[in-house]
């Protein structure tokens, strides 16, 4: 008989106690004696955090480790790496909220797999790519980059993915194709940030874009793992975009479509906050937020006793690399 | 309402306080930014506080009551304190206390110009705030605590000019918005009645 009777003293598998809660509920009672019971309620809310493995979990990746002696390229800076807890735990990424951690709590039922990335506009082999058919042909290695979000902090972090000329080139655009954009995910049911009708946190979907000879540039990477690992699902998984000499929010994360076009693609924060937000969003200590400072940024993680303010370089320090670009290019006008 | 009360009031104010010193020594802050945390966290506290602060004499118009009149004082002095935390918090964690890096921020960041700007025109109402002080400045004194207003104002405006994200700033600036609209709604009335 295949057919399973439950007994009357059984209980769900959900229902019991998590491990971490039942081994601090000493702390827990002791916390609720001297504080106010704010406090403690706030301790056990921390404590009850989802223990269980999230659905996109980070695997080992087989890459070539960056090269440490060589400097000319940019791939590798011999800066402080970032922790993995810090570069997992805090990430803008809207779709799963607006909050610093935001991310990390909210995107554990996020799935990349099946995935696959839709190739259109001004090429020859357009069409829809699973992510196998996507990764299959690149070696994987690993860069050292500073990111610098707009925000005015930063991240050293090791990333590791291939080239996206070497992507895009297989697709063989057109020489009509001058831009490239990429989109993001829209799924309400996996990010729960896209949920609201009536508040639309950004205009779904995230779009971003370059110009062909940006997109082309080596230091254009796209990413797959961070770590050693798979991406976790905060930092994009599976597939993201990091063009280091500009600002995050250029870095487009979790990317369904590329499209190669004419004309210059509409990005989502400029087409919020056009004064704000550029096409070129490229990292310039001279040329402001209209609202903030870039002159500095603080490079995380900092503590309470070191700030860790540092000022903000040309093109995020890669100005040797990607200044030939904007040659002539009145940067303040294109920002 | 007695004195007895008004502690009351002040231990329910400082309660965040405390709540954030349980957040820096259970090391509950973030990983990344744990000074942006205490800067923030003091900020909208500040926030709340202030326009509790304003909520009350609306409030006690629309019950015909003066008893939570006295909450005024403690609940404003209490908002200054928190605001002075802020900018404190600001200055250490954020800027590093180094003169170059105050000096950018408040030149070229027009948010920080506008915060500090809500902090001064705080500062007389709490030097002020003693009856002694309201005796001897008689009529001024009221229209000098009426910068209540325009501080609180000023505090939205920070809010909005430094996020990228707007929907928290906008929905405390609504809340602002309507406590004056009723504030101007019930003095019109007033003024209609005695009229």
């Amino acid at each position: 008989m295949f057919i399973r009777t439950r007994t009357p003293w059984h209980i769900a598998t959900s229902e019991v106690t998590p491990e971490s809660f039942y081994n601090t509920r000493r702390k827990l009672m002791v916390g609720a004696g001297s504080g106010a019971l704010l406090l403690s309620l706030r301790a056990a809310s921390n404590v009850h955090a989802d223990t269980r493995s999230p659905a996109t979990v980070p695997t080992p990746l087989d890459y070539r480790a960056v090269n440490k002696k060589e400097n000319a390229s940019g791939f590798y800076t011999k800066e402080d790496l970032a922790p993995y807890t810090v570069v997992t735990q805090y990430n803008n990424f809207y779709e799963f909220g607006t909050g610093k951690s935001d991310p990390a709590k909210n995107s554990r039922q996020f799935r990349a797999k099946p995935w696959s990335v839709s190739i259109s506009g001004e090429a020859e082999h357009t069409g829809t790519y699973t992510l196998e058919d996507i990764l299959k042909p690149h070696a994987l290695e690993e860069r050292i980059y500073r990111l610098r979000c707009v925000e005015a902090w930063s991240m050293v972090i090791p990333w590791i993915g291939f080239p996206l000329a070497a992507l895009l080139k297989r697709f063989a655009p057109k020489s009509s194709a001058r831009y490239v954009a990429f989109e993001t995910l829209v799924d309400p049911e996996q990010m729960p940030g896209q949920r609201s009708r009536v508040f639309k946190i950004l205009p779904w979907p995230y779009t971003e874009g370059l110009r062909m000879d940006e997109a082309m540039h080596p230091l254009s990477f796209m990413a797959v793992g961070l770590y050693g690992k798979t991406l976790p699902a905060q930092n994009g998984a599976p597939l993201r975009l990091i063009v280091p000499w500009k600002y995050g929010f250029k870095s487009i994360k979790s990317i369904v479509a590329i499209h190669f076009s004419r004309t210059e693609p509409r990005t989502t924060w400029n087409q919020v906050a056009p004064q704000e937000y550029g096409f070129y969003a490229n990292v310039n200590p001279k040329v402001n937020h209209p609202r903030w400072s870039q002159a500095f940024e603080r490079r995380l993680p900092s503590g309470l006793l070191s700030t860790n303010r540092i000022p903000t370089q040309m093109f995020n320090g890669y100005e040797e690399q990607v200044a030939s670009l904007y040659q002539g290019m009145d940067l303040r006008r294109y920002y | 309402m007695n004195v007895r009360a008004q502690w009351w009031v002040v231990v329910l104010c400082l309660l965040p306080l405390v709540y954030l010193v349980h957040l820096i020594l259970g090391n509950h802050l973030s990983v990344a930014d744990p000074g942006r945390d205490i800067v923030k966290f003091l900020g909208l506290w500040s926030l709340r506080l202030l326009l509790v602060c304003l909520t009350i004499r609306p409030l006690c118009d629309l019950l015909s009551s003066t008893v939570l009149f006295p909450c005024r004082r403690t609940v404003g002095l209490c908002a200054l304190l928190y605001i002075s935390l802020h900018a404190l918090a600001w200055a250490s964690f954020l800027v590093g206390w180094s003169i170059d890096g105050l000096i950018t921020e408040i030149i070229e960041s027009p948010y920080v110009l506008v915060g500090m700007l809500a902090l001064i025109l705080l500062i007389p109402l709490g030097v002020t705030s003693t009856r002694r002080a309201r005796r001897a400045l008689g009529a001024y004194w009221q229209r000098l605590h009426t910068l209540i207003y325009p501080s609180a104002v000023l505090a939205c405006i920070h809010f909005l000019w430094l996020s990228k994200d707007w929907i928290t700033p906008i929905l405390y600036t609504s809340i602002l918005f309507a406590l004056l609209l009723l504030r101007i709604i019930i003095r019109l009335s007033r003024a209609r009645l005695h009229s």
